[in-house]
């Protein structure tokens, strides 16, 4: 699975969880930039060029969705995004946004690093939004599941 | 007044009679031509004293015949009340007796002259005498006179008893007594009536021109007598021989005539009459004593039997010294006249004149009276309308005037009965109408205080009724709901949508569908409160109102304002998805860094191990409760979003076991009852879902170790396939079973097998499976284990 390195922007506005998120991918060999809101995640982005964006959708200042649309405008060829969320119709809010795959949180913290390195080692804009959020779906960690 | 009314009714009969009964007499004698005043006076004696005697007889019977009616007066006046017996006797008496006394009564005129002839004939034949044919001049005068005194007599009883009939026959009335007495109809009485106005006159006509013949031939012969005498008396006035007398009385004498002389006291010195008759005629020496003691010649004998008697005095001292002698044999003239007849004529013209109308008034009266007492009772009825003040008609008579009265009484009583029941009905119906009207004050009351809004219709969808709170919820006055109403039944106007924003149809309304028979419980509907703007939430139930026949004459809608139950129910979702929210976040942070450092630090104690372990268990029990609470809130808000598509139901249910095994220690067995395909049209995670929580039931209630049988089959007659779930553990108790899909029940609650859980998997179970057009059901035997068994529809 020891990929090529990539350049992640985790948006998250809990620092525990960014964190969370952070060490697995930074575990995995990626580089990974932090920001707490929307805001932040677009001054990132003045200074840096993501190759994935892990996106939470409900946070301060400027949300994901208003974060997303802006961040396509000023964007020509923007990076996948995978919507982390705990919104129980994470699905349909994943394709609202336009991001290419959705996590659930709770996460397997497998399920995350391998929904950021499945986009990638193809060419990621390959992938239309809708394959990419059901593959994404289909590798969602046993969590995802509906427990019996 | 006791004895008053025999009195009163003897007086006025009798004394009427009485006037009557004056001129009689003067007919008799004048019929029997006895006009002499020493004649007519024994006649008149005899009259008086038997006309004495048979009044007095008559008015005992009368008295007899009105006792009853005297005893009924007197017990009428005093204060009690006549027996029945009395009172029935009373109108018997009542109306027999104008029947029964005017026939007695008029026998006696019929019988009256009778024996006064018998006695002239016995006691005065030779001073009075009589025709002949007396007897029968008598019999026919009798006849006249009783036709003249029926009517009469009949005409003053009526009259005078028929107010006292009428009085008893409206005490009779009150008491409920049959009305006894003969009957006599009027055709009757007319005939009868006809019969004496005609009998009267005639019979006295009759007797008048009979003895008139009488007399003719007796002044016939009487003359030829008087010719003989007179030619005798000359004969013998030239030769005073008696032997010359006696030759030429024999010589006078036919088989015809016999031919007498005799002397002034009577005796026979001459007669042709071997058998002597002459000699023997009855009082003849009597009546020539009393003739030449008055006028010595030419006197006259009144004729007897048939015979005339005539006489002629003999000069005396014509051939000698001789007593006087008389020829026998001498007529004259009978002193009757024309002004005798016309007397006759003009009195009883007089007679019937004046009778007659007397007769025929009270008659007229006795009809004509009771019949106007009808006619204004009936014109009473006919202008007021109002029978409770009238009185009853008396019956004067019984007859058809008699029993019309009667059947106008009745009429009456029965228009009173008929009345009275109408004032009951009308009682009757104002306190129902009162009843009604506080049952429907009362109902008002109760409707206007409920908290649900109440809407009536009838047949036709205009509204009937609505109450204060339907009025508050369409947010309208009375006037402009009922107006609006006969347009809009039911919404007053408003636009009412379905709780997905859909319009209302016309038909789709409440009170519309009840109309057409339906019964609907508990529909929602939304209304735009067009002053606020706010949708208001209406829960309605509706139903058809039926009458008597089960056809539907209106409905009825009953509609609950549940704005705040589903705001509440809003807040509580919003709630719940915030909280769910809220709580994922920390739970992935505990199970995220439980799980890292269980995968990624080798060089964790097992202890350490064990502790993160349970972190991560916990945090995802945490994470199940709060995805139940999620789907139940979806479940209510009806907001599951299922998306149904071909997937294989063998590979759901495998990996629903995987997720069961994966964690448990028990052994699970998937066998398949049919080869073939079974690819189901539904939902994949959420059917995955459903199996899951029956797995995991199966798991939690078997012993450790048991073995939970899933059995796939297909039934293709109602086109689906089915999963049974079954395990042998401990099963439902029968009492328990009924609401075991309810949300938050459990079947174990407080027992031994209790094993904890909300109650939540039976019931999103059977939520998910309905809603992807499935069934779901079970069997289950206390300490014998279930079978949960679940269809959906094959492809």
């Amino acid at each position: 699975m020891e990929t090529a390195s990539l350049m992640v922007l985790v948006v998250e506005d809990d620092p525990d969880l960014a964190a969370l998120e952070a060490e697995l991918l930074e575990e995995h060999g990626h580089r990974v930039e932090v920001a707490r809101n929307g805001r932040e995640a677009l001054a990132v982005i003045e200074r840096a060029t993501p190759d994935v964006i892990l996106l939470d959708l409900k946070m301060p200042v400027m949300n994901g969705r208003e974060f997303a649309d802006e961040y396509r405008r000023r964007q020509r060829s923007p990076a996948p995004i995978v919507v982390v969320t705990a919104a129980d119709d994470a699905q349909r809010r994943a394709a609202e946004v336009g991001a290419s795959g959705w996590i659930a949180k709770p996460f397997d913290p497998d399920a995350l690093v391998d929904s950021v390195t499945r986009l990638l080692p193809p060419r990621p804009a390959q992938l239309d939004g809708d394959t990419a959020a059901r593959e994404a779906g289909r590798t969602a960690p046993p969590t995802n599941a509906r427990r019996p | 007044m006791a004895r008053s009314l025999t009195a009163r009714v003897a007086a006025i009969a009798f004394g009427v009679e009485f006037v009557f009964a004056l001129a009689i007499p003067v007919a008799y004698l004048h019929l029997f031509d006895i006009e002499r005043g020493e004649d007519r006076a024994p006649v008149l004696a005899i009259i008086g004293a038997l006309y004495l005697v048979r009044t007095a007889a008559l008015v005992g019977y009368l008295a007899s015949l009105l006792r009853p009616i005297e005893r009924w007066l007197v017990a009428n006046d005093s204060s009690s009340q006549p027996v029945a017996d009395l009172t029935r006797g009373a109108a018997r008496a009542a109306y027999d007796t104008p029947l029964l006394f005017p026939l007695v009564w008029a026998i006696s005129w019929l019988l009256f002259y009778l024996p006064v002839t018998a006695f002239l004939r016995v006691l005065f034949a030779d001073r009075i005498p009589l025709s002949a044919r007396a007897g029968e001049a008598t019999v026919l005068f009798g006849v006249s006179c009783f036709a003249a005194a029926l009517p009469l007599s009949y005409a003053l009883l009526s009259w005078l008893l028929g107010p006292i009939a009428g009085r008893i026959s409206l005490s009779a009335r009150e008491r409920n007594l049959p009305l006894p007495g003969r009957r006599l109809s009027v055709r009757a009485r007319l005939v009868v009536l006809s019969l004496s106005l005609i009998t009267a006159p005639t019979a006295w006509m009759g007797v008048t021109a009979y003895m008139s013949q009488v007399w003719t031939a007796q002044r016939d012969l009487a003359a030829r007598a008087g010719l003989l005498a007179d030619a005798l008396a000359r004969e013998l006035a030239r030769s005073p021989e008696r032997a010359v007398w006696e030759a030429a009385a024999r010589a006078r004498s036919t088989p015809l005539d016999v031919v007498a002389v005799a002397t002034t006291d009577g005796a026979i010195v001459a007669n042709s009459d071997a058998t002597r008759e002459l000699a023997a005629a009855p009082g003849l020496r009597f009546r020539l004593a009393r003739a030449l003691s008055r006028a010595p010649a030419d006197a006259v004998l009144d004729p007897s039997a048939e015979r005339a008697l005539a006489y002629r005095g003999i000069p005396a001292g014509t051939g000698g010294a001789e007593p006087p002698a008389v020829a026998l044999v001498i007529s004259r003239e009978p002193g009757r006249d024309r002004g005798g007849e016309l007397f006759t004529l003009l009195f009883f013209a007089l007679v019937a004149l004046s009778w007659a109308p007397i007769c025929a008034g009270f008659l007229a009266g006795s009809i004509a009276g009771p019949l106007g007492r009808i006619r204004a009772v009936v014109a009473q009825i006919v202008a007021r309308g109002d029978v409770d003040r009238l009185g009853r008609i008396p019956i004067f008579h019984r007859d058809e005037v008699g029993e019309l009265a009667q059947g106008v009484n009745e009429m009456i009583d029965r228009l009173q009965a008929s009345a009275e029941r109408i004032r009951r009905y009308g009682a009757d119906r104002e306190q129902l109408l009162a009843v009604a009207a506080r049952r429907a004050a009362e109902l008002d009351a109760v409707l206007d205080n409920m908290v649900e809004g109440v809407f009536a219709c009838d047949r036709s969808g205009g509204l009937t009724h609505t109450n204060a709170a339907g009025l508050r919820l369409l947010d309208l006055s009375p006037v402009v709901a009922v107006s609006r109403a006969t347009a809009e039944p039911a919404t007053g106007g408003l636009q009412p949508l379905h709780p997905d924003g859909r319009p209302f149809s016309p038909a789709e309304l409440p009170l519309v569908r009840a109309l057409a028979g339906e019964v609907i419980v508990e529909e929602d509907e939304i209304l735009e409160n067009p002053s606020s703007h706010r949708p208001v939430f209406l829960r309605s139930s509706a139903a058809p109102i039926r009458d008597a026949t089960g056809a539907v004459a209106g409905a009825v809608a009953v509609a609950r304002d549940v704005t705040e139950v589903v705001e509440f129910d809003r807040l509580k979702d919003q709630f719940i998805r915030v909280a769910a929210h809220e709580l994922k976040t920390p739970v992935a942070i505990l199970k995220g860094y439980a799980l890292t450092l269980l995968r990624t630090d080798q060089t964790l104690s097992s202890r350490s191990r064990r502790m993160l372990e349970a972190i991560d268990r916990g945090a995802e029990r945490i994470n199940g409760i709060v995805e139940d609470l999620v789907d139940i809130s979806q479940a209510f808000l009806d907001a599951l979003h299922l998306s149904p598509t071909p997937v294989d139901l063998d590979e759901l249910v495998r990996a629903a076991v995987a997720g069961v095994r994966a964690s448990e220690l028990h052994r699970v067995v998937v066998r398949r009852e049919d080869p073939g395909p079974l690819t189901v049209r539904a939902d994949g995670a959420r059917t995955r879902q459903a199996l899951g929580n029956l797995l995991s039931n199966a798991v939690k209630y078997s012993p450790a170790g048991g073995t939970i049988e899933v059995v796939l089959s297909i039934d293709r007659a109602r086109g689906e396939a089915r999963a049974s779930v079954r395990d042998h553990g401990v099963g439902i108790p029968a009492q328990r079973q009924g609401g075991i899909f309810r949300l938050f029940y459990r079947a174990h609650t407080d027992t031994p097998h209790d094993y904890g859980g909300m109650g939540v998997g039976l019931y999103m179970a059977k939520e998910l499976i309905k809603r992807q057009g499935g069934r779901i059901w079970f069997e289950s035997r206390e300490d014998e284990g279930s079978t949960f068994s679940l269809t959906l529809p094959l492809v």
